[in-house]
């Protein structure tokens, strides 16, 4: 039996910092200004597209409604192949596991961002043109279905005790993803089969030539700020979790090594 | 010991444990009695059997989703006294057949109450099913099982929570809504005699095939995950 | 300049308010969030 003795040695698997270097920085830099570009082109096209028939200036609502709501339902892809990678990469590659849960945690949270202002706008939307707040069609009950999952989901994550959280949270994430195709079916098929009056004729069928150049830039510019806000996010979870093996390495060398402290 | 054995063996655990205490099915039973007389201060059932049988599909399911509740929370408590969950982590059985056992237990105590819940329903609301009323036996066993199934599993993952009573509706009611999209609109079809069920039974079946697969092959995973 | 005095003006307005609250919040929450949370 060997004894050490005089100062503890380092340990063998250190704990590597954040990969933090000046060239994703200033590449998250140059991308947000792209973005702040796009985005105020797109509102200017927002602004001079020509005046709808029916509904006035009010319309101009669609160019930022559209976008969210399509956007927010490439997040929860993402959720779902994170959640899948952490599941199976656990055990194996735990440094990759860590990484697809921050993946996941990141892109549930834009799902629920991109999913509150598509209700949102929708609501202001509707009643305006409509005079109702809301209407439990096929697509906006779906739709409500999609937020309600997702912040449950972060709502499983901040109710976990410590280590657990990406655990419980990747089950969930694959069970939420298994249940958005399945409750869209089902929703569809209930309201054709006792029709509801749809709101406004189905968004999207009937954009006029004069003004797809207008939701196009506008989705081009909420694209590129969901993923501007998506990495930020990924990059802030992975400052934490090595914010939290720090904690837990501090911690156990302070019991281990408490002699020689 | 084959694997039916082993899911037999945690279900007889199950029901044993709860015929001593008795504590799951009574404030179930209690619990939907309250609910039914409280929702017929809601509305007039004998004057307006129409509205009624429109409705009471819908009332009997949110009745049974609020007593199961209680069940599920409490059958997981249980294995969390004496380190009993961490017996069932070391011993050598699939981590599946404790699911399936437990489900299957939790299956048959909610089961238990509709058939109480059921007449007292039919009794107090007047109710008069115009569709064919042998689909209910179909229906209620299917919706019971996906509110039950889903709920287990749920019920286990929250174990890993602070605060579990309060979580396991806020994550289970979201996934469950086409589940109970399905049996809600099943059952009023049935009563009121409306629609065909059969497209219903048959999103609930596969709703049940696809999330009971998911729940048995996660559950080791959750288990086991540390 | 704005137009606010209909409903349908009103509510043009608070949709791209919202819009931008809730999103430059959020990146204003991540922001205070990179802030505080130490590199290593």
């Amino acid at each position: 039996m060997r004894f050490v003795t005089g100062p503890t040695p380092p340990p063998h698997d250190r704990i590597k910092p954040v990969k933090d270097s000046r060239k994703s920085t200033s590449l998250a830099g140059i991308w947000f200004g792209l973005t702040m570009l796009v985005m105020a082109y797109g509102f200017y096209q927002a602004m001079v597209a020509p005046k709808e028939a029916t509904m006035g200036n009010l319309y101009r609502v669609f160019f930022y409604h559209f976008p969210h709501t399509i956007l927010s339902f490439i997040f929860p892809y993402i959720n779902c192949v994170a959640s899948l990678l952490f599941i199976f990469w656990r055990q194996s590659k735990p440094e990759l596991a860590a990484k697809a849960d921050a993946w996941a945690v990141a892109s549930a949270e834009i799902t629920v961002v991109y999913s509150t202002v598509g209700l949102a706008t929708g609501m202001l939307w509707g009643r305006a043109a409509w005079g109702i707040w809301w209407a439990w069609d096929a697509r906006l009950t779906t739709y409500l279905l999609l937020w309600l999952l997702y912040v449950s989901y972060m709502m499983l994550r901040s109710f976990a005790a410590g280590g657990q959280t990406a655990m419980v949270a990747s089950v969930l994430g694959v069970f939420a993803a298994i249940d958005v195709p399945i409750c869209y079916m089902s929703i569809h098929w209930w309201r054709t089969q006792h029709p509801a009056p749809v709101f406004g004729g189905g968004d999207g069928s009937g954009i006029d030539k004069s003004m797809a150049s207008a939701v196009l830039w506008n989705v081009a510019a909420f694209l590129m700020w969901g993923i501007f806000i998506l990495g930020w996010r990924y990059a802030l979870e992975r400052r934490r979790q090595h914010q939290d093996n720090l904690a837990t390495e501090a911690m156990l060398r302070g019991d281990i090594g408490s002699e020689n402290a | 010991m084959n694997y039916a054995d082993y899911v037999l063996a945690h279900f007889a655990k199950e029901v044993r444990l709860e015929w001593r205490a008795r504590d799951a099915i009574n404030g179930m039973l209690f619990f939907t009695l309250l609910v039914v007389v409280v929702f017929a201060m809601a509305f007039d059932p004998a004057s307006y059997p129409t509205i009624t049988r429109q409705i009471s599909g819908g009332l009997l399911w949110v009745a049974v989703l609020f007593a199961s509740m209680n069940a599920l929370n409490q059958s997981w408590a249980r294995e969390l006294k004496n380190s009993v969950l961490d017996a069932h982590r070391l011993a050598p059985a699939p981590p599946s057949a404790l699911f399936l056992g437990k489900a299957l237990a939790n299956f048959l105590f909610v089961t238990a109450t509709e058939m109480v819940l059921a007449p007292v329903f039919v009794v107090f609301y007047n109710l008069h099913p115009l569709g064919q009323t042998w689909l209910l036996l179909v229906v209620l066993p299917l919706g019971t099982w996906a509110l039950v199934g889903n709920g287990t599993f749920f019920a286990a993952l929250s174990l890993r929570t602070r605060n579990r009573e309060l979580l396991l509706p806020l994550i289970l009611f979201p996934i469950s809504l086409p589940a109970l999209l399905a049996m809600i609109q099943a059952t009023t079809s049935i009563l009121t005699g409306d629609a065909s069920p059969m497209l219903w039974i048959k999103v609930l079946f596969a709703y049940n095939i696809v999330f009971t697969t998911a729940c048995l092959m996660l559950f080791g995973f959750v288990l086991q995950g540390e | 300049m704005i137009p606010f005095s209909t409903l349908s003006e009103r509510h043009l307005v608070y949709a791209y308010l919202v819009v931008w609250i809730l999103q430059f919040g959020y990146a204003g929450w991540l922001a205070v969030q990179w802030k505080k949370t130490p590199r290593d």
